[in-house]
């Protein structure tokens, strides 16, 4: 074969790569555009003047912006503890015990997902509301923990499932007690898989919106809240910067959870 | 009754899911620095009877005596025992030298003792070079040593082996089979352990305990079990290739060969619903007499040949050392010594007492 030929036949797969790149990147860059502008308005292909004023606006210690970051990043941390609260034992439970309805209980923390969030999250503001629990952080980290329940409770189960049971055996035989075998021996093994759930409620959390919407606002004001009212408001500007900010966490963290989840565990995920 | 105490005793062990039982009535007992060699097909029980040994599986019935202590109920950790899973369990976060001290950490023995241990034990495996690998970075073999040592480290004296050497290559295999025994002579431990293959309980075993159907099949030495077979699976799971079971008729003045035309009688007494029981290596070829077969195949081993031959319609396998030039629907010329061949009853497949009569003069 040539090597006109060979070039020819990697044509459609370039085509298809910078479609790809092309739909994912093509919001970002807009999204940089606007971060950068502090002119722009039509019937101009670019912005007018640019600028990082609006940077210095969202960064400005007394800002909304950084109060609310420092509120999302709260919430998404207590979320986490409370997703692994739950998680960790259940997960090992729905693992390793011969649990009746096994398959039900698995269904049951997909079961939030199931419905519309809307509807659902108007009732749980509702209840909230009868409870105090309306404008508190405490509210909107068991909303989001609700959310964050599904990754948490499924990933842990499978990674607790990859693990050998005769690991922990060998561990009793050699004189472990049960919570001795389990802490140094199934945790260990389960960490990453566990990590990676968390970092799943992390994002879930700092990304959430509607729930944080009806339960938390507008006493509790995350991120997302910030980067709605902003748009809202005609504000590009602040709203593309804080949408850039919510971007980071993400692709950092996906980095990292790909590393974490591992085939052996990946191919246990809902069995 | 005071030696036996420091072994094991187990009585009526039994165990069920269900409806299923996977171990029925299973009474046996392992003198002290004896190795016992639990044999069987899969799903025979073996494995669940170590298990329960072992405290990982409950009992359903029945006791379990170590050392002269109940310990049927007993968690594993004080059954005063240590044992090598199949797949060896080897925990992968943990280096070769975590691994094996594991246990004693876990006890709180001292630094130094341990130290000390743990460098007699590896100097005993060979693997003083390997403690800081991590199970992952080494060879099949390696880890079985790995878990072999943890086994040892402890000192206790039991150990219980499940399958130790079923994932090695055949070499390896039979390199590790010498190098168990010889640890386990060495260091006076009691073994119990369980394989489906013949071999290594041939080749190893002080005492066989052979399992089917989740009872006790027959049990005794490897000598004992191969030379007097209790029953018709004892006959053909021992040995390689099997004892020969040739079908007996009755005929005039006593048994003969099923479907043979030349009916000459090979048994005094009783020959329909007998099987007659012959070893590979007893069949021996003769010059002239005895029974004639055609011979169909030979399977050349090196140092002999297995030549399977047919008796009447019957196949029959006998060991003829060195090779054996085949011509095949040759006429052999097939004869045994009285005191080499066994008889079962054909239904239930039992051993009978019956006379053979001596093909050989």
């Amino acid at each position: 074969m040539t090597p006109l030929a060979l070039a020819l036949r990697r044509v459609p797969h370039a085509v298809i790569l910078a479609v790809l790149a092309f739909a994912i990147l093509g919001p970002i860059s807009n999204l940089l555009l606007w971060a950068f502008a502090e002119q722009w308005y039509f019937p101009y292909k670019l912005p007018v003047t640019w600028g990082t004023r609006y940077w210095e606006v969202v960064f400005r210690p007394s800002g909304d912006a950084m109060a609310s970051l420092g509120t999302s990043v709260a919430i998404a941390c207590f979320t986490v503890l409370v997703c692994l609260a739950v998680s960790v034992p259940a997960g090992y439970a729905l693992a390793r015990l011969k649990l009746p309805l096994r398959a039900l209980i698995m269904l049951a923390f997909l079961l939030p997902q199931a419905f519309p969030n809307l509807p659902v999250y108007i009732n749980v503001a509702r209840i909230f509301y009868s409870f105090d629990l309306n404008g508190t952080i405490l509210g909107v980290v068991l909303v989001h923990a609700v959310h964050g329940l599904v990754y948490s409770v499924w990933i842990t189960t499978a990674s607790f499932a990859a693990i050998d049971r005769s690991l922990e055996e060998a561990a009793r035989g050699m004189g472990a007690g049960p919570l001795r075998a389990f802490l140094t021996v199934t945790l260990p093994l389960a960490l990453p898989g566990i990590m990676a759930s968390a970092i799943f409620v992390f994002l879930e959390s700092l990304d959430e919106f509607t729930g944080t919407f009806f339960v938390g606002a507008p006493e509790v004001t995350t991120l997302p809240l910030l980067l709605y009212t902003a748009s809202m408001a005609g504000n590009y500007q602040i709203a593309s910067i804080t949408a850039l900010i919510l971007l980071v966490p993400s692709v950092l963290f996906m980095l990292v959870v790909q590393r974490f989840l591992r085939a052996d565990v990946l191919s246990k995920v809902g069995r | 009754m005071t030696v036996r105490l420091r072994g094991i005793q187990v009585e009526s062990l039994s165990k069920s899911w269900g409806n299923t039982q996977a171990v029925k009535d299973v009474t046996f007992s392992v003198e002290s620095g004896q190795f016992l060699v639990l044999l069987g097909p899969s799903g025979c029980g073996k494995s669940t009877t170590l298990r329960m040994i072992a405290g990982l599986e409950p009992v359903s019935g029945g006791s379990i005596h170590i050392g002269g202590n109940d310990v049927t109920h007993a968690p594993p950790a004080r059954r005063g025992l240590s044992m090598v899973f199949q797949s060896y369990a080897l925990f992968p976060h943990l280096n070769v030298a975590e691994n094996i001290l594991f246990g004693l950490k876990v006890r709180k023995v001292g630094r130094a003792e341990r130290d000390e241990r743990l460098k007699r034990v590896a100097d005993m495996t060979g693997l003083s070079e390997l403690l800081a690998r991590k199970p992952a970075q080494l060879s099949g073999g390696q880890r079985q040593r790995v878990a072999l040592a943890r086994a040892i480290i402890a000192e206790h004296p039991v150990c219980l082996m499940d399958e130790p050497l079923s994932n090695l290559d055949a070499k390896l295999r039979h390199e590790m089979r010498v190098e168990i025994r010889a640890l386990q002579q060495r260091l006076g431990m009691t073994v119990i352990y369980v394989t489906h293959d013949q071999v290594e309980a041939m080749s190893m075993a002080d005492k066989v305990v052979l399992m089917r159907h989740g009872r006790i099949e027959q049990q005794g030495s490897p000598e004992e079990m191969y030379a007097r077979p209790d029953t018709v699976f004892t006959a053909t799971f021992l040995g390689t290739p099997p004892m020969n079971l040739i079908e007996l008729a009755d005929g005039a003045g006593g048994a003969v060969i099923k479907g043979m035309t030349d009916a000459s009688v090979v048994a005094a007494g009783q020959g329909d619903g007998r099987l007659l029981g012959v070893r590979p290596e007893h069949v021996v070829l003769l010059d002239e007499g005895g029974l004639t077969a055609r011979a169909e195949s030979a399977d050349y081993h090196g140092a002999d040949t297995v030549v399977t031959a047919l008796l009447g319609s019957q196949r029959i396998n006998l060991r003829v050392p060195g090779r054996f030039a085949l011509e095949q629907g040759a006429e052999l010329r097939l004869g045994w010594r009285a005191e080499d061949v066994h008889f079962f009853d054909f239904e239930s497949g039992r051993r009978c007492e019956q006379d053979a009569l001596p093909r050989v003069a």
